[in-house]
């Protein structure tokens, strides 16, 4: 079985938050609903500010805190490393929003982000939060896939109405590849600099091992044990390495 | 009687098809609500009341497949009078609704008391709660109510160290109604044979009836009169693939503690007082750490706990409501900041609105607007803060990668 797990390259990120309308698109979510984004902030003072950005995802982690608190176990991990929710059993405590050290959980129930309310004008059928006039055609609230329900956390599901359906044994999800290509997740499909890499952890022929120990993948805050399954890379190894990695070479 | 008040505490349970009760097996007496087990919700908090109070070992509710052995179960009923939240019926047990003026005596089918009397059998006299009682003793008015008490019930196997079955919730019931102002000769009591009419007693009155027999007899009467049985429990059995109905506070009704305080007060009214003076109820406290997640409320399974976020001072309080309460323990378990403590039943005075356990001073985050507790005079909320320790560790892990030291980021 796999262990899905993606590598982002912020040397080749440009900030451009293609993927986070990308996630929006292809869950059903409303603007600033998407279940990632992608941080920016300036560092450094005049004259030499610096913007820097990094996309957040869900990290899939190996020892999801999330999944621990929960009190109906409905954050459950798959068999292919994917951290998910059952929307049929999550009550909604927010727990594991507490509990995730990332900030990659939403519950949008409580008020809208932009007036008017999107979702009182498309209103959902029965337990449904909304009805896009845009949706995808899956509907799955086992994996936490398709529209939220009212009163759920909702977050990052890898797109696991995709990669699941992809064959087995596919070591990297690769959008260049057209036999792949629907397989892919929207954020790695979207991505117009090729900064996102998606792939099978446990194979060591994948291009996202190769790359975690070519370019020394680091996993963000390591030291919460949760051990992320989504790896960040910059520049070409240890000559280089800051964020971004060549404006910051020319730099120095 | 007033059969509006017991309807005011039965509509306390939702409408909809995951309201009913489903038989646990085909062949089984006991039919289960699924929403309203704490166990097949809340599977962290490891509800095991009905397992403990099954005399033979025959019930296990939980996150795998419930599970019923009907040839073990005697269809007593004590695991439907142990559960917290009335998800759980067993056929037999059921009580009239209305009471006689000559009275009602009650009494275990086992019993080969010969009782010149209306009498009402029960499979078990252990399967009527301490709400069963009330709602009898309010139903009777001045009737007396009385349980036959044949010396057998201690000796039985439905019996947990030589006491009774039903001697515990007769006893609360009794001190419950004491305290809403009934006379003591209006209680209801357990009485021996003798004093009734014509009443005798036969020592070998369980013996007669050996119980391996009892569990054919029950288990041939269940496959015959299917759903007919008593109109909680349909003929169906339990679908294991139909999930979990999604429970939003407080939908699993607890009837039984909501039911309770309707009847006292009831009763304590017609006795000419405003209220009991004390009720059997739990306590719970929040001390000082309590930071409103309110994580606490929203996983509490009957709605005990309410935390109101949106007051004109700008505070946030946690209410706490002993009626509804079943002590399950969800909510000090839950607690990210662990700032509750609950305490089991005990005679307390009478609370008829909810306390407030915490009060607790919100600011609004200076990023995103969204109020929170603040320690410490912070101006980020939770997420915010999450967000920028993010992103500062994440730059600080690659700056200082290239021998650079990391610079503080300031906002977007």
């Amino acid at each position: 079985m796999a262990k899905w797990g993606m590598v982002i390259d912020l040397e080749k990120c440009t900030g451009c938050q293609a993927c986070s309308t990308a996630c929006q698109m292809e869950n059903n979510r409303l603007p600033g609903e998407n279940y990632q984004d992608v941080l920016y902030y300036t560092d450094g003072r005049q004259p030499t500010p610096q913007l820097k950005w990094f996309p957040r995802p869900c990290m899939h982690c190996e020892e999801p805190s999330c999944m621990h608190v929960c009190p109906t176990k409905a954050t459950y991990k798959t068999e292919d490393g994917v951290v998910l929710i059952d929307w049929d059993k999550c009550i909604g405590c927010k727990y594991c929003m507490i509990a995730c050290p990332y900030g990659v959980r939403f519950y949008t129930d409580e008020k809208p982000l932009i007036e008017p309310n999107i979702k009182q004008v498309f209103k959902g059928d029965g337990d449904l939060s909304w009805n896009p006039p845009y949706k995808g055609p899956q509907q799955d609230p086992k994996h936490g896939v398709g529209i939220q329900p009212n009163g759920v956390v909702s977050k990052c599901n890898f797109c696991y109405h995709k990669i699941s359906k992809a064959p087995k044994g596919t070591a990297d999800l690769d959008e260049s590849n057209p036999e792949l290509v629907e397989y892919v997740p929207a954020c790695v499909r979207t991505c117009a600099p090729k900064a996102r890499y998606f792939g099978d952890l446990d194979n060591p022929n994948s291009q996202v091992s190769r790359l975690i120990s070519d370019k020394q993948g680091t996993r963000l805050l390591d030291h919460t044990g949760n051990k992320p399954q989504v790896y960040y890379v910059s520049g070409g190894g240890a000559a280089s390495g800051a964020v971004p990695g060549t404006r910051s070479n020319k730099k120095a | 009687m007033n059969q509006d008040l017991r309807h005011l505490a039965r509509d306390a349970a939702p409408a909809g098809p995951e309201d009913g009760f489903r038989r646990l097996h085909a062949l089984g007496l006991v039919g289960l609500r699924r929403a309203a087990c704490i166990a097949e919700t809340l599977p962290a908090t490891a509800c095991t009341r009905c397992e403990a109070a099954c005399p033979h070992g025959c019930i296990a509710l939980g996150e795998d497949a419930p599970l019923l052995d009907p040839a073990a179960c005697s269809g007593c009923g004590l695991c439907a009078a142990a559960c917290p939240t009335g998800a759980l019926a067993v056929d037999g047990v059921a009580l009239p609704a209305t009471v006689p003026a000559q009275g009602l005596v009650l009494s275990c089918e086992r019993s080969r008391a010969a009782i010149d009397a209306p009498l009402h059998r029960v499979a078990c006299l252990g399967g009527i709660t301490v709400s069963d009682w009330l709602r009898l003793a309010l139903a009777a008015g001045d009737a007396p109510i009385r349980l036959v008490d044949d010396g057998a019930c201690a000796a039985c196997g439905n019996a947990r160290a030589h006491e009774a079955p039903w001697r515990a919730p007769l006893e609360i019931a009794r001190r419950a109604l004491s305290e809403a102002g009934m006379q003591a000769e209006h209680l209801p009591a357990a009485v021996s044979p003798d004093a009734l009419p014509n009443g005798n007693r036969r020592d070998a009155a369980v013996g007669d009836l050996p119980i391996e027999s009892r569990r054919r007899f029950f288990a041939g009467l269940s496959r015959s009169l299917a759903a007919a049985v008593t109109p909680t429990a349909t003929g169906e059995t339990l679908p294991t693939d139909v999930p979990v109905a999604r429970r939003r506070r407080g939908s699993i009704a607890a009837q039984r503690g909501e039911e309770t305080r309707l009847l006292l007060e009831h009763i304590a009214r017609r006795a000419g007082q405003p209220h009991p003076r004390s009720a059997l109820l739990p306590a719970l406290t929040a001390s000082a750490a309590c930071r409103a997640h309110g994580a606490c409320a929203r996983a509490c399974p009957t709605g005990a706990l309410h935390l109101e976020t949106e007051s004109d001072d700008g505070h946030a309080r946690l209410q706490f409501d002993a009626w509804l309460c079943v002590d399950c323990g969800a909510c000090a378990r839950i607690c990210p900041s662990q700032a509750l403590a609950h305490e089991g039943h005990a005679w307390r005075p009478f609370a008829g609105a909810p306390a407030v356990l915490a009060t607790i001073e919100q600011s609004e985050c200076v990023r995103c607007g969204a109020l929170f507790a603040a320690h410490d005079e912070e101006a980020l909320c939770e997420r915010c803060r999450k967000t920028e320790n993010l992103a500062r560790a994440g730059f600080a892990l690659f700056s200082r990668r290239h021998g650079e030291t990391p610079a503080a980021p300031e906002g977007p």
